[in-house]
């Protein structure tokens, strides 16, 4: 039986900000003043990160994530198929997910299809392919009109996954990509095509047309355990709708974990980053201080009846309060969405994470903010020898008791 | 005053109804009926004391059908076209407020036999080098909780009472929640991507159309900048401009008595 997947997650945030940017930006997204960039500073960063990635993948993670953010200090990753193409030759087991690409920003999603075919050949059938339709920064940054964003990743998604599955050439007859000649060199290596992941934030819309399609689903709203559940439990009932079986591994989850010797160090340690993290790269984005980008009238990318059960929902009636509104310490720990301890503390919650949501795919942020990368490593490491062993071993039990089909599936293939 | 809906090659229009007179059609804008509210306003009816007012709300605003295919203003002109046949509207006289009066325009320059006077009011649809309209859509989006960007883009006193009444920071309501996400979603589909809130052709296009028009702007309108008023007074060929002094963009809310006697007196 197949236990947990933990992967590693990385934002590449900018780490060089001075001290008072919270104090004196409103955004750390589309608009932030890109003299703040410290070139000299920076030589180097993206070594940096790449090897921290590598180091995941040494010690034994089940891949590493990267993901697309343009104009922005929370995530220098224009192009995560850039930094994909470099894993492919400094890591050997792990996964590469790219959580996604963004075809609604680009004029030919060809393209992506074509790279991503580039990356599985380069990795040696080692990709997850993964899509999404980018946020309202992205509109901004990219003059996508947010109402036709979702038709245009959808129509995208398909085409791409019928170059890499049908032989061309063939033409495609969508509105948004009308194309004479598909006929994509190279194929990709998976047969009959990598895994394909589209993250989402609970909406019925995006997960109906992940679950017919029968593709994973990523929760990318941090959630508590119990929010999970009930988005897993929504998302394995709108499976069962299309006629597919939900196991753990159709849904993946982003976490955030700090681990070090003891509960106060490993505070110690990562509180500046973590504030970093939450002060100025959510600050746009998932926080109320400052320019809020990511969701409302000005980036009407929900559908109306999304727009109306968030109107209904606790969100609004708390004023919309996010991540990144943590006042201080106590208050994130009581929001429950970083785990921040020893091995043993965050053993015992992760645990209770996956008890509770029963998720397959757990992908976690280890670097947050201006992090150091020997911090960075240590509770990597820390985690990938004593909490990793763990969670394996207890989650194989777990999901072989709850999902018994799983074990058939698997001899099916 | 009624309201009723009606089928438009499958999709639902709501359409207002008031007064008699005259016909004339009324193209709504953001802070306009059919737009942050679902009722008329005093502009409206001093129209409809003198005119047969017929006001369709756009697609995806208050009761008419959002429309998917909408990716731009052209075919929004094709939609307020079908919108008048349905109507059995061959030619009448337009009045047009904001991004309705950039949908006027485009009818009038490519349809000009369909159109008999042309009011057009604070409108978009120009461009106009380094005279660019304002983003509403990053003024929506709230800085620190709060939406005075668009108080400040939408009217010449951004603090006082009418902008605060119109474009509250806390939505007061699920309706008025409702309404303004749905007006911005809709004028996302036209407005949003380059070019932004204009044809980039349309100002070379406005000599099609030979009749009486009528350009009406509020001298301190901060979303579509006053130059654009003399753009369209230049290249309308029979255009007359009206600068109503002290009121911002939405000049029918904050002067709508100056306003209306403008425009009933040109349509007179």
């Amino acid at each position: 039986m197949q236990p947990v997947r933990m992967f590693c997650w990385h934002f590449m945030a900018y780490p060089h900000l001075p001290d008072d940017f919270d104090k004196n930006n409103e955004s750390g997204w589309v608009t932030v003043p890109n003299k703040l960039w410290d070139g000299e500073k920076s030589r180097g960063l993206y070594q940096e990160y790449l090897g921290q990635l590598a180091y995941a993948d040494e010690l034994g993670f089940d891949g590493m994530v990267l993901n697309e953010h343009h104009q922005n200090i929370y995530g220098l990753m224009p192009s995560p198929n850039l930094l994909a193409s470099a894993l492919t030759q400094i890591t050997k087991n792990g996964k590469i997910v790219v959580l996604g690409n963004l075809p609604p920003l680009y004029l030919n999603p060809l393209r992506v299809a074509e790279e991503y075919a580039m990356i599985d050949n380069m990795s040696n059938g080692r990709l997850i392919a993964g899509f999404a339709v980018g946020g309202g920064p992205e509109a901004f940054n990219y003059n996508v009109p947010s109402p036709q964003g979702r038709r245009r990743l959808w129509e995208a998604i398909d085409l791409i996954v019928k170059s890499w599955t049908d032989d061309g050439p063939f033409s495609h007859e969508g509105p948004c990509y009308p194309m004479r000649y598909v006929n994509i060199w190279p194929k990709p290596l998976q047969q009959p095509h990598p895994d394909v992941w589209v993250p989402g934030s609970r909406s019925i819309e995006s997960m109906a047309e992940v679950a017919k399609r029968g593709y994973c689903y990523f929760l990318s709203s941090r959630s508590h355990g119990g929010g999970t559940r009930m988005a897993a439990k929504e998302f394995a009932g709108v499976m069962k709708d299309y006629g597919k079986t939900y196991t753990p591994f159709k849904m993946g989850v982003l976490l955030s974990v700090y681990v070090s010797e003891t509960d106060e160090q490993a505070r110690a340690e990562s509180q500046e980053g973590i504030f970093y993290f939450l002060r100025n790269c959510l600050k746009g984005h998932l926080r109320k201080e400052g320019r809020s980008m990511t969701f409302g009238p000005g980036v009407p990318s929900q559908s109306l009846n999304s727009w109306e059960a968030f109107l209904d929902s606790s969100r609004a009636a708390a004023g919309g309060e996010l991540l990144g509104d943590a006042k201080d310490w106590a208050d994130l720990e009581s929001k429950n969405s970083i785990m921040v301890g020893s091995p043993e503390t965050v053993r015992k919650k992760l645990w209770e994470f996956v008890e509770d949501a029963k998720v397959g795919n757990l992908l976690i942020q280890f670097q947050f903010g201006n992090m150091k990368d020997e911090l960075a490593r240590k509770s990597m490491k820390l985690f990938a020898e004593e909490v990793m062993p763990a969670m394996r071993r207890d989650s194989a039990e777990l999901f072989a008791k709850d999902f018994p089909m799983l074990d058939e599936m698997e001899a099916a293939l | 005053m009624s309201l009723r809906n009606i089928d438009v090659q499958g999709r639902t229009v709501q359409v207002y109804e008031a007064g008699s007179g005259n016909p004339v059609l009324y193209l709504h804008g953001i802070s306009d009926m059919h737009g942050l509210v679902d009722e008329n306003c005093a502009f409206h009816d001093a129209l409809a004391e003198k005119f047969s007012v017929i006001a369709p709300a756009m697609p995806g605003c208050v009761g008419s059908d959002e429309d998917n295919s909408l990716e731009g203003i052209d075919d929004l002109r094709f939609h307020t076209l079908e919108v008048m046949d349905t109507l059995d509207i061959d030619r009448i006289d337009i009045v047009g407020n904001c991004v309705g009066g950039w949908l006027a325009a485009e009818i009038a320059a490519h349809n000009p036999e369909r159109v008999g006077k042309l009011a057009i009011i604070s409108a978009p649809g120009l461009f106009i080098s380094g005279e660019q309209i304002g983003d509403l859509f990053m003024a929506v989006q709230p800085l620190n909780g709060k939406i005075d960007d668009i108080r400040h883009m939408m009217f010449a006193d951004g603090n006082g009472v009418l902008a605060e009444e119109w474009i509250p920071d806390q939505l007061t309501g699920k309706l008025q929640g409702m309404l303004r996400y749905k007006t911005f979603r809709c004028i996302a589909r036209f407005g949003f991507k380059p070019p932004y809130f204009y044809d980039q052709k349309l100002i070379d296009r406005l000599y099609r159309f030979k009749g009486d028009a009528l350009v009406v702007w509020g001298g301190e309108d901060s979303f579509v900048p006053i130059s654009h008023a003399t753009g369209y007074g230049e290249y309308l060929p029979n255009a007359i401009i009206e600068i109503i002094d002290g009121c911002g963009h939405a000049v029918q809310l904050e002067a709508p008595d100056a306003v209306a006697e403008k425009v009933t007196g040109f349509l007179s």
